[in-house]
């Protein structure tokens, strides 16, 4: 195997570390698809319907 | 006789065509055979009938094990069993298969073939697990395209039952299970019309009755055993021609021509390749394009694998072969070759001048076989001494067994379209391209192909939609590598994914962005921008999330992005696509109202009118990356993961994998990924806060945690970096800080929603105001801020928190309920950890190569972990256990012996003291520390004392008391795992065992396990389910010496953590149960409210926390504490805020009501169960 010391990784020397730029954004999935936020803390509500949508795609779209 | 044309994937035609045979089917679901269970429960509970006119039954059982035993049984009580099943549930079956075999019952097994684990498991592909079952006596008949399966799957039914052996049919798994094809299925009548009534009389005469009772699978010795076996010799030569024959009814029925084995090609071929199952498809292309060109290359198609029939096969092979290359799709280690290569040769054993054979190996885990590879193979067999035992498809450089091709070639039909889309889980993009599909396959004479290539997060994740469309049947059984249209609607795609790899020259390619034509010049990577240039590409944007927004819809852009795409491949005209798009809107969301129609009516209309061409810029062609500083990244990270990441992991060559062939994998890799998933992310309201750290405890993906700092640290931060003084006498003089990640966050607002603070002290904000601040601030508290190891920290979840946690950023779904347990487990125990976890979401989240959620301290230490299977989980952590206790057991041996000779005193005391603190965690530490320094310069005259401290200090990996847990999901610990938990909770050992209770299978799909309670709907309990929710905790307390805890976080954090440490501290077997909401339960609150919906689950009676401590029964006290107060919620209206309830109203509303009463009632039921047991006196026995 390799060397046990050298295959343990803290995210250091990490060239995503600074970096602004999303690369996987769920802007478009179902959960986030949101019809308010809930006062103060601004967390988002969806609909039923996306509630809905989301739970599709995790029991039946995602088909693993 | 009828034909019914359908757009289906294989799973399904296989479905269809069992159905209508089947009577019984005993199931459990695995990826990728559920679907095939799943639509048949499905059917039968919307009562369509079989050609018997009778619905199936269809049972899930607690494993494949079990489904075997039930298929077994049934078929012996004269009941027409199927089952389908995949992977290491078809290896579960095996000695129920030898049965059937032996017992000669007609049960049909269909199977998505799917990869063995072996140094890592898969879900993918290929035919090991179907060659692991070729020795047990089973018929084997291979399918090799959707048609195929529609069309052989009824042979399998109609030749078992009258040649009386059980059949396995099998197909590629993702790559025939999952793909869609329109294909034409026959009617059911036409099945009833070539059924052998009088075979399926002789059946259930032949069952087992108390009116004609008889023995089977009785006992049988040396003297008649192989006799007996022997006689069932005639039933294996009749099977052939009833299989031919069968074949031939279908043939003349369909127009389609099947044989046990099929010749395609030149018919004065010089080589051909024998091969089973969908890469016959690609085969046949790459043969076409070829002999075009004036080759001669053929191939023979095995359908009937069992029964070999080696006259038949002999009888295909032209005379004029010259050589043979026979594909496995499987990989036998250490054999002399892969089996259909070995019976090929066994074949041609007594043929005079036989052609040279060679073997080789394709495809593993669904690995793409293209025309070029295949190309590769006939180039060998030209060669004057082709490799075998050669593989495609990869580089191996190390034992150089690999076949380059000589050239890339497209060998599809030139009037083939082929589409590529690029998504997100969840977007709609999948569910558009099904649509888009249909609609095409069903307005035009068009061959359709659908092809869905994702990867394994649950709810987000990538998707690519491979689609393709030609006047000509299509066989092109690998991914699009040759696209006309390219469609990319997840924008930030662009920074990680070569989307363009596969566009074609002059190829159209769609972008779904927020940039304007301008900001493009600025924003767009330059790679793309050269790619773009350099391929003449057609170049579109749209701006589909505005619209969307505009519109009403939200983020829902799929409508929109599909009037794009309908409008720029032009295969249909626009009014048959709008109109088509239109009755599918109204199909779709009709029941949601009439503005919901209109809404996207309206989003078909704007994004064919706004999708909008942009003139690539010549200066593209020569587009140069920004310079930015390069940081070194581990080699690991550099070679492998980022390769992977994008995914190009396909491209490593064997050696990558050098010094890693047991399939281990670096802790802590997720840390590399920084994705950026979310909208929102929380904002730290500084003077606000009262540092109760419920935030970091909650967090799911361990993205919000407490720093304290010290005045020193705080002057290198930067300067947006804002702390506040600590609280707390243990912290002062220290600064309090919560920083988040921003790039790692997934937006889920749990933090923000527990928050107790006035006014709240988190609040979600959109990521790109916090992102440019936040990044560089956790980078600073991640380089600079160290652990404070000498504080006074308290036993409180609070004080928990400020030790890193060593799971972060894992692949769960936001919001997951599993995750913040693991992660308290891992603050708490983490250094000492050894974690067995059995297959499930679990692992998926904590390991899907090369994410690797579970990390390292600043000492290098972590969780160790492994997954060996799904069933064994408790067994393989107990037997990590077993080895650490006897490797520790011989370390305090040795230290005995070492205390009874001449040695110093110091060292005798360090002995004395680790002995004595060997089994207490956190004592053992220091106690170990002392040893290793007491020990460090030892020397002796005597040299066993020598000898025996030096096997000390080998093994002083052992010194510090070990903490190991055996995790996984309910699926594991109530069902398939249930047997091995028992055991190894039975036996008395210091074990620790953290259940993730989901109420369901949530990694597969959602199917029923004994945990999901009265009333919940899931797979295989359509209509709500009817049993009760197994009490595993009460279950395991009957032992007398388990530690069991109910718990759940944020609804009793105290409770929580008190549960934590009481059962690993205790020196026996523990057990805690963790509700965890999940995605799957359609909480309607949101995702950001699963740490609340724990809270609501406790406080109305739904979910019951208590301790079981046996340690109390020594203190003469009740060792049972029920922690849950007397409920005060609403019982039904916590039911009703959840889809997997409340979507029973509207589907079974007479059962309803009732089985909500139910539930209600079993929930009250147990919590005065529980209070009475801790209302009972201790039991006093003399």
């Amino acid at each position: 195997m390799k060397n046990k010391n050298d295959f343990k990784f803290q995210g250091k020397d990490n060239e995503r570390l600074g970096k602004i730029h999303p690369t996987n954004r769920e802007g478009t999935a179902a959960w986030q698809n949101f019809e308010g936020f809930y006062k103060v803390d601004q967390v988002g509500k969806p609909s039923e319907e996306d509630v809905i949508e989301a739970k599709d795609w995790v029991d039946n779209g995602s088909k693993l | 006789m009828g034909k019914i044309q359908m757009t289906v994937d294989g799973n399904t035609a296989a479905a269809y065509a069992a159905y209508a045979f089947t009577e019984v089917a005993a199931i459990y679901p695995i990826t990728p055979s559920s679907g095939m269970a799943e639509i048949t429960d499905q059917w039968s509970a919307n009562g369509r009938k079989n050609i018997f006119g009778q619905s199936v039954n269809v049972v899930e059982m607690q494993s494949e094990a079990g489904a075997a035993g039930a298929f077994h049984g049934s078929l012996q009580a004269g009941a027409l069993t199927t089952t389908f099943t995949a992977s290491q549930g078809l290896l579960l079956m095996i000695p129920n298969l030898y049965k059937c075999a032996g017992e000669l019952l007609p049960g049909v097994i269909h199977v998505s073939a799917r990869a063995i684990a072996t140094h890592a498991l898969s879900i993918f592909g290929d035919h090991q697990d179907v060659m692991a079952v070729r020795q047990t006596g089973c018929a084997m008949l291979a399918s090799g395209s959707v048609q195929e399966v529609a069309d052989l799957a009824p042979v399998a039914h109609l030749a078992a039952i009258k040649g009386r052996l059980p059949f396995i049919h099998f197909f590629d798994g993702f790559r025939t299970s999952h793909e869609m094809q329109k294909i034409e299925l026959l009617e059911y009548k036409d099945y009833a019309e070539m059924l052998d009534m009088d075979a399926v009389r002789d059946f259930k005469d032949r069952a087992l009755s108390p009116n004609n009772p008889c023995f089977r699978g009785t006992a049988q010795n040396s003297d008649i055993y192989f006799q007996n076996r022997e006689a069932a010799n005639p039933f294996y030569q009749n099977i052939i021609p009833i299989v031919e024959e069968y074949m031939d009814k279908i043939s003349q029925r369909t127009g389609r021509s099947y044989h046990l084995f099929d010749y395609y090609g030149a018919p004065d071929a010089e080589y051909i390749i024998v091969a089973m199952g969908s890469v016959n498809c690609a085969i046949e292309q790459t043969i076409d394009y070829y002999n075009a060109k004036g080759e001669k290359y053929g191939l023979v198609k095995v359908r009937l694998y069992r029964p070999f029939s080696i006259k038949h096969f002999l009888d295909v092979i032209p005379k004029s072969v010259k050589a043979i290359a026979v594909l496995d799709r499987t990989k036998e280690p250490g054999s002399v070759g892969e089996p259909l290569y070995v019976d090929v040769c066994t074949a041609f054993k007594d043929v005079a001048n036989p052609p040279v054979i060679v073997g080789g190996r394709y495809g593993l885990a669904s690995k793409d076989t293209t025309p070029s590879h295949i190309s590769a193979v006939y180039e060998n067999l030209k060669q004057a001494n082709p490799k075998n035992s050669f593989t495609i498809g990869i580089i191996d450089d190390v034992t150089m067994t690999s076949l380059e091709p000589a050239e890339i070639i497209n060998a599809e039909q030139a009037d083939m379209m082929a589409c590529q889309i690029w998504g997100l889980g969840s977007d709609g993009t999948v569910g558009a391209n099904h649509q888009a599909i249909e609609i095409i396959g069903n307005n035009t004479d068009l061959f359709v192909q659908a092809y869905f290539d994702y990867d394994s997060k649950k709810s987000g994740g990538l998707t690519v939609s491979h689609l393709r469309f030609s006047k000509e049947p299509i066989r092109s059984t690998y991914l699009v590598n040759h696209a006309d249209y390219i469609a990319c609607h997840n924008p930030s795609y662009v920074y990680k994914y070569d989307m363009l790899e596969s566009l074609k020259a002059g190829g159209i390619f769609v972008l779904n962005t927020t940039w304007s034509e301008e900001e493009l010049q600025n924003q767009l990577p330059a790679d793309m921008k050269r790619k773009l240039a350099q391929k003449n590409a057609r170049f579109y944007i749209i701006n589909a999330i505005k619209i969307a927004q505009e519109i009403g819809l939200g983020n829902r852009i799929n409508m929109v992005m599909q009037g794009a795409f309908f409008k720029l491949i032009n295969l249909i005209p626009e009014e048959v696509y709008v109109k088509e798009l239109k009755q599918a809107i109204n199909k779709l969301y009709g029941k949601k109202g009439e503005n919901v129609v209109k809404m996207n009516y309206e989003a078909v209309d704007r994004g064919i009118e706004a999708v909008k061409e942009i003139k690539i810029p010549d200066s593209w062609k020569n587009a140069v990356d920004e310079e930015e500083e390069k940081v070194k990244e581990p080699e690991f990270i550099e070679k492998i993961m980022r390769p992977m990441s994008r995914l190009k992991g396909g491209e490593l060559p064997v050696s990558a994998f050098k010094g890693i062939e047991d399939g281990t994998f670096p802790s802590g890799t997720t840390a590399y990924e920084k994705r950026g998933i979310a909208v929102n992310v929380p904002e730290w309201i500084l003077e606000r806060c009262i540092q109760c750290n419920q935030c970091s405890l909650v967090c799911p993906h361990a993205v919000i945690r407490p720093f304290l700092i010290t005045e020193d640290e705080l002057k290198e931060a930067p300067e947006t970096f804002e702390a506040k003084k600590a609280t707390g006498k243990a912290f002062e003089g220290l600064y309090y800080k919560i920083q988040i990640s921003p790039m790692d966050c997934t937006g889920c607002g749990n933090c923000a929603d527990v928050c107790p603070a006035k006014g709240k002290a988190l609040i979600m904000k959109p990521l790109e105001t916090q992102v440019e601040k936040e990044v560089q601030n956790w980078k600073f508290v991640m380089e600079k801020v160290k652990f404070k190891e000498n504080l006074a920290y308290g036993q409180s979840f609070k004080d928990s928190q400020f030790k890193a946690p060593l799971i972060e950023f894992s692949g769960a779904c936001a919001g997951c309920g599993e995750t913040p347990y693991i992660k308290l487990v891992t603050q708490l125990f983490g250094e000492r950890m050894m974690i067995a976890n059995a297959t499930g979401c679990s692992t998926i989240w904590a390991s899907s190569a090369p994410s690797m959620a579970y990390t390292i301290n600043r000492e290098g230490k972590g969780p160790s972990w492994a997954n060996s299977l799904f069933e064994d989980n408790a067994e393989y952590g107990f037997g990590m256990y077993l080895a650490v206790k006897q490797i520790r057991n011989k370390l305090e041996e040795n230290m005995k012996k070492l205390i009874g000779m001449n040695i110093e005193e110091k060292i005798k005391e360090a002995f004395n003291d680790w002995i004595h603190y060997k089994n207490d965690g956190e004592a053992s530490k220091e106690a170990s520390r002392k040893v290793l320094e007491v020990l460090e310069d030892f020397t002796h005259t005597d040299v066993e004392a020598v000898n025996l401290v030096n096997e000390i200090k080998q093994n002083k990996d052992y010194l510090v008391k070990r903490s190991i847990w055996l995790i996984g999901g309910d699926g594991w610990a109530y069902d398939i795992g249930y047997g091995g938990l028992d055991h190894v909770l039975s036996s008395g050992e210091d074990i620790n065992v953290l259940v993730f209770d989901t109420e369901v299978y949530s990694n597969t799909g959602g199917q029923a396990s004994k945990a999901t309670p009265t009333a919940a709907i899931a797979k295989f309990a359509a209509s709500g389910k009817k049993q009760g929710k197994k009490d595993l905790g009460r279950m395991m307390m009957t032992y007398g010496n388990v530690y069991v805890a109910q718990v759940g976080i944020n609804a009793d954090n105290n409770q929580l953590i008190k549960a934590l440490r009481e059962a690993e501290s205790y020196n026996g077997p523990s057990l805690i149960i963790c509700y965890s909401p999940c995605i799957n339960h359609g909480i309607k609150e949101g995702m950001g409210k699963s740490m609340a919906n724990i809270k609501k689950a406790v406080e109305c009676g739904y979910w019951h926390l208590f301790r079981y401590n046996p340690m109390l029964k020594k203190e003469g006290k009740n060792p049972f504490i029920l922690d849950s107060k007397e409920p005060t919620g609403n019982f039904r209206e916590f039911l009703m805020g959840q889809v997997r309830y409340s979507s029973l109203m509207k589907a079974f509303p007479d059962q309803a009501e009732e089985l909500f009463d139910q539930a209600e009632k079993y929930a009250k039921e147990k919590y005065a169960i529980y209070k009475q047991m801790a209302q009972q006196e201790a039991i006093e026995i003399n």
